[in-house]
């Protein structure tokens, strides 16, 4: 890399305009809510006294909130959850869908059609599918398999697994499309002598594919964990973190707690210890990938 | 054998990632009382006045135009300024690119929920509620951590062969730039502009909190008009979620080759 | 070559700047010149009210040409969520749909809401007009009115006849006892489901355990529980998870309840697959293609004293904005008293079968039998509360209230758990 030290001003060019909007529009108002969670108050943000209390919010929190640790465990599971299933399938399809086979393009639209839609088309397609009359139940019925129905989204040992099913079943197109971009740039020699040498396929998988393909897997790794930590729409119109919040993540006691609970304070701490959270998971992301990408 | 259990695998798959939407594009030609009558059934009749009543009701023609126009501006300046951003970091040496780069995607971060009270008062003060503006400016800024986080892992894996080449000829940095590094760059620039084309397209949340009017509706909340007090208007709906897919599709099967052209042409570069 | 991109280059960008500008400053004007009234309401078009939103609409323009009215309606989830965030940063709608909840105080105290008993004062022929206790429900222990009721309401059992029949009931059940008998009847028909309840919707399960609280403890009790007279964890709120459980155990909600919502609990009554709905009297409008009857919500038989309260009073409320342009607010609170007078409030009730909070001379051709019958049960009420939570200060007792009204009717709780549970976040406000 050069330092280009006469050009400065064409350095500040590119990038003073993404910074002054970034900065202003986006960045000032997280600083805010930061700021804020320091405090405490009632009623409305804009008029309500303000006073500091420093952790104040977030002992309470931790201490005598009675749906933060339900709402955090929650969330890591559905982190986990779409960790596990979201990756794989997401890299199998691509696998799949780069392997020559027929129709490739027509198979790429259709993984990819999920994420096109919108969380509210989305989680009302699901609230169909999980109904207690709904496909899931009524397939099962069919194969006469009628002793397994139940009520997906009500009952709490199943309600938020079928919430992380949605999520994959969004986004592991996405991460589909980013595998493959990866792997097209693998050239196809390599793969072929491999197979020539008669190493079997998860070999080439797990010896030669992943590693080269480590920086892609680590952006869709952190992709998914702060994706599914800051998910809300979706669960949000399936199920409002119910019933008896059962299904309550991060994002939606935060929700409730600003809008519905009239707690704005606590709202805003739950809010900063998202981020924190999130800011968290991605330095140690960082530290334990530190492996070099493999040159070729 | 493997050829056999791939296919029956991609079979399983497609069904279950397009069913949904198949689903849903039944539903849309029921009756109400069809919906949770026969569920699975083709409806009695196909009820083609749904996509007229939501067009209408939902008042989608206009939803359109706002939400083409805000999404197309937006699209394009989060790209050009992501881009710049994303440029200066991967390639030019500077002192505090990292912490830049760290400022900037820690907004990947961020849930919108948490800094939409402060967004809303900024827009009042600003006397900007209720514009297309400000939403385009929130949206912008928005869109620019998870670009730059893109973009710029993309643009170092670019071998910096040809870009010492273009110095050496005597480019400079803005030559360089829209030379070289941009059209090296074209499939995560399309696949930028299908990434936001998506996120502003749906964006529901902020809108609804900083459009008040019924002629500056976007598309998301023109959805949300079916949503009645205590249940949903499903036929309606499932066909205002149909009419607005459309567009979407349309974006991506047309960018779909791009990116797909672009991602070949750099492989065999490579 | 180089130049013409870059040429091209600069002119896009400075085209699509010009644009962005433009419609910044055109949208400034636009907003100058005409008196606008922005009315945040949960009437959508599809609300069974759509209908009578456009009729009154309509009849305010005629009175009001120089006002252009903004209608913006969303379900009630979003509602409550905008007019929150509208009121924090500053950009209010000018009228407004809210429901009783001490929430509302965060915007009274913060002296956003115009306190309307002047403009009630100034107009007796409208102020007298409403029902009795009809203007007391937004005091929230002020002297102000902070709002004013557009619906009044009465929780209570909707049934369909033709089952009844089928079923061998002559007469719809008035203790709970009864009503114990004749949900064993409609068991016994095939492919019904006695009484769904959409356990899903939260709601749902609070307005039957406030129900069942209100029969068994009488509605002074709820209010004794607010100010922290009776325990939570105490034999009044325990009895009634007790009865709760009770209706799971003898079918009468089928199996299928914990998955169910409020629309499906429409959907099967109206398509003749259930034969009692427990709702509001709202639900006039929402009944279709059903030869339907009333009851009212079963007494227990060794609590004759409790026959007369009822979960009753008033909902769909009018806020108006404070601190307008007072050509703003007068425009506001003609519109509000159009809705709330004698015509608008008939308008209400014809179009969509909702008993209005205030008097009208509703053509009974047009609201029907089961209005009548609805309106005439309400003469046998002696004392009426509205939600459990209602008198209840703290949200998140309230909250909890709900939670556990949810969990224990899905079985997920025992009567004495929940009730533990819920003295818990009392004791820690």
């Amino acid at each position: 890399m050069r330092t280009f030290k006469k050009q400065n001003p064409v350095i500040a060019a590119f990038l003073l305009p993404g910074l002054l909007m970034y900065g202003y529009f986006f960045a000032l108002p997280v600083l805010q809510t930061l700021w804020e969670s320091m405090f405490y108050w009632k009623g409305l943000s804009s008029t309500a006294k303000k006073e500091f209390i420093g952790a104040g919010n977030y002992i309470y929190l931790i201490g005598k909130d009675p749906y933060f640790w339900k709402a955090f465990g929650n969330t890591v599971y559905l982190m986990v959850g779409s960790l596990l299933l979201q990756v794989p399938l997401g890299f199998i399809l691509a696998l799949i869908l780069n392997s020559g086979i027929r129709g490739k393009r027509f198979f790429n639209i259709a993984f990819f059609m999920p994420y096109v839609l919108s969380a509210t088309s989305v989680a009302l397609m699901w609230r169909f599918i999980y109904h207690p009359e709904g496909l899931i139940n009524q397939f099962l019925q069919l194969v006469g398999l009628s002793g397994l129905t139940n009520s997906w989204l009500a009952d709490p040992s199943t309600n938020i697994t079928a919430i992380v099913l949605v999520g994959v079943w969004q986004g592991a197109g996405f991460l589909m499309i980013l595998f493959l971009a990866g792997l097209v740039n693998i050239p196809k020699e390599i793969l072929e002598s491999c197979r020539i040498e008669g190493a079997r396929p998860y070999q080439v998988v797990f010896r030669i594919i992943i590693p080269m393909l480590w920086p892609v897997v680590i952006t869709v790794i952190t992709l998914v964990m702060i994706n599914s930590v800051k998910s809300f729409d979706i669960i949000w119109i399936l199920t409002r973190g119910g019933p008896f919040h059962s299904t309550e993540v991060l994002t939606t006691w935060m929700y409730q707690l600003g809008f519905n609970l009239s707690q704005p304070a606590r709202g805003t701490a739950v809010a900063s210890f998202i981020f924190l959270f999130v800011l968290l998971l991605s330095v140690v992301i960082r530290k334990v990938s530190r492996r070099d990408s493999v040159e070729y | 054998m493997n050829r056999f259990i791939i296919g029956l695998v991609l079979a399983l798959m497609f069904v279950i990632f397009i069913y949904p939407l198949i689903l849903t594009l039944i539903v849309s030609f029921k009756v109400k009382s069809e919906v949770w009558g026969d569920f699975f059934g083709l409806p009695e009749q196909f009820q083609f006045h749904n996509y007229s009543d939501a067009w209408k009701q939902g008042h989608i023609g206009t939803a359109f135009f706002n939400s083409f126009y805000i999404t197309i501006v937006t699209m394009f300046f989060q790209i050009i300024l992501s881009a710049m951003i994303s440029f200066v970091i991967a390639r030019v040496k500077i002192r505090y690119s990292n912490v830049l780069y760290l400022f900037v995607t820690a907004g990947v971060m961020i849930p919108i929920h948490a800094i939409l009270l402060p967004v809303a008062r900024r827009a009042v003060n600003l006397g900007m509620s209720n514009t297309h503006f400000y939403l385009i400016c929130v949206y912008i800024a928005g869109g620019i951590p998870w670009l730059v986080f893109l973009m710029t892992s993309y643009m170092q894996s670019i071998p910096e062969t040809l870009e010492e080449a273009s110095i050496i000829d005597g480019c400079g940095l803005f030559q360089m730039f829209t030379h070289v590094t941009l059209p090296l760059s074209k499939p995560i620039l399309l696949t930028s502009a299908i990434i936001t084309f998506i996120g502003s397209y749906n964006e529901l949340l902020i809108a609804m909190v900083l459009l008040n009017s019924q002629v500056k509706k976007t598309i998301p909340l023109a959805l949300s008009a079916f949503v009645g007090y205590h249940d949903v208007n499903f036929p309606l709906m499932t066909a205002a979620i149909i009419i607005s897919i459309i567009p979407t599709m349309f974006i991506y099967l047309l960018f779909q080759e791009k990116v797909e052209q672009g991602l070949t042409a750099g492989a065999v570069k490579g | 070559m180089l130049k013409k991109r870059t040429l091209n280059i600069v002119l896009l960008i400075a085209l699509s700047a010009a644009a962005l500008w433009a419609a910044g400053s055109k949208e400034g004007a636009e907003e100058s010149q005409a008196l606008t009234l922005r009315v945040l309401s949960v009437y959508t078009p599809d609300h069974a009210v759509g209908p009578a939103v456009e009729q009154i609409n309509q009849l305010f323009a005629e009175t009001h040409p120089d006002v252009t009215i903004e209608m913006q309606t969303m379900g009630a989830d979003d509602l409550k969520q905008v007019l929150r965030t509208d009121f924090d940063s500053g950009n209010p709608p000018a009228v407004f749909n809210f429901w009783a909840d001490n929430s509302n105080l965060d915007f009274i105290e913060a002296g956003r809401w115009l306190d309307l008993s002047g403009v009630l004062a100034a107009d007796p022929a409208w102020k007298d007009n409403f029902l009795p206790g009809a203007l007391g429900v937004h005091g929230y222990d002020t002297s102000g009115v902070w709002g004013l009721p557009q619906a009044s309401f009465v929780l209570g059992m909707y049934y369909n006849k033709d089952l009844f029949v089928k079923a061998g009931i002559s007469n719809p059940p008035e203790t709970m006892e009864e009503l114990y008998m004749d949900i064993d009847k409609l068991k016994a028909l095939d492919g019904i489901t006695p009484w769904p309840i959409g356990n899903m919707d939260g709601w749902r399960s609070v307005h039957l355990f406030a129900s069942l609280f209100y029969k068994i403890n009488g509605t002074d009790a709820a209010t004794l529980a607010a100010e922290r007279k009776i325990r939570h964890d105490g034999p009044e709120v325990v009895n009634t998870y007790k009865a709760m459980q009770d209706l799971v155990e003898s079918g009468a909600f089928g199996d299928q309840y914990t998955g169910l919502g409020y629309a499906d609990e429409i959907a099967l009554f109206n398509e003749g697959k259930s034969a009692i709905r427990f709702s509001g009297s709202w639900t006039l409008g929402e009944i279709d293609g059903v030869d339907t009857g009333f009851f009212p919500f079963p007494y227990f038989k060794e609590l004759p004293q409790f026959e007369g309260d009822w979960f009753a009073g008033f909902a769909d409320s009018w806020g108006i904005a404070s601190d307008m342009d007072p050509a703003l607010e007068a425009a506001a609170v003609d519109y509000v008293k159009l809705w709330t007078g004698p015509e608008g409030s008939r308008i209400f009730a014809e179009e969509a079968k909702n008993i209005p909070a205030a008097n009208a001379d509703v053509d009974p051709e047009k609201t029907g039998d089961l209005f009548a019958t609805v309106v005439s049960s309400m003469s046998s009420i002696t004392n009426s509360e509205v939600d459990f939570a209602t008198p209840e200060r703290s949200k998140l007792v309230a909250d909890q209230v709900g939670a556990n009204a949810q969990a224990v009717l899905a079985m997920e709780m025992t009567p004495e758990e929940a009730a533990k549970k819920l003295q818990q976040v009392v004791d820690s406000e």
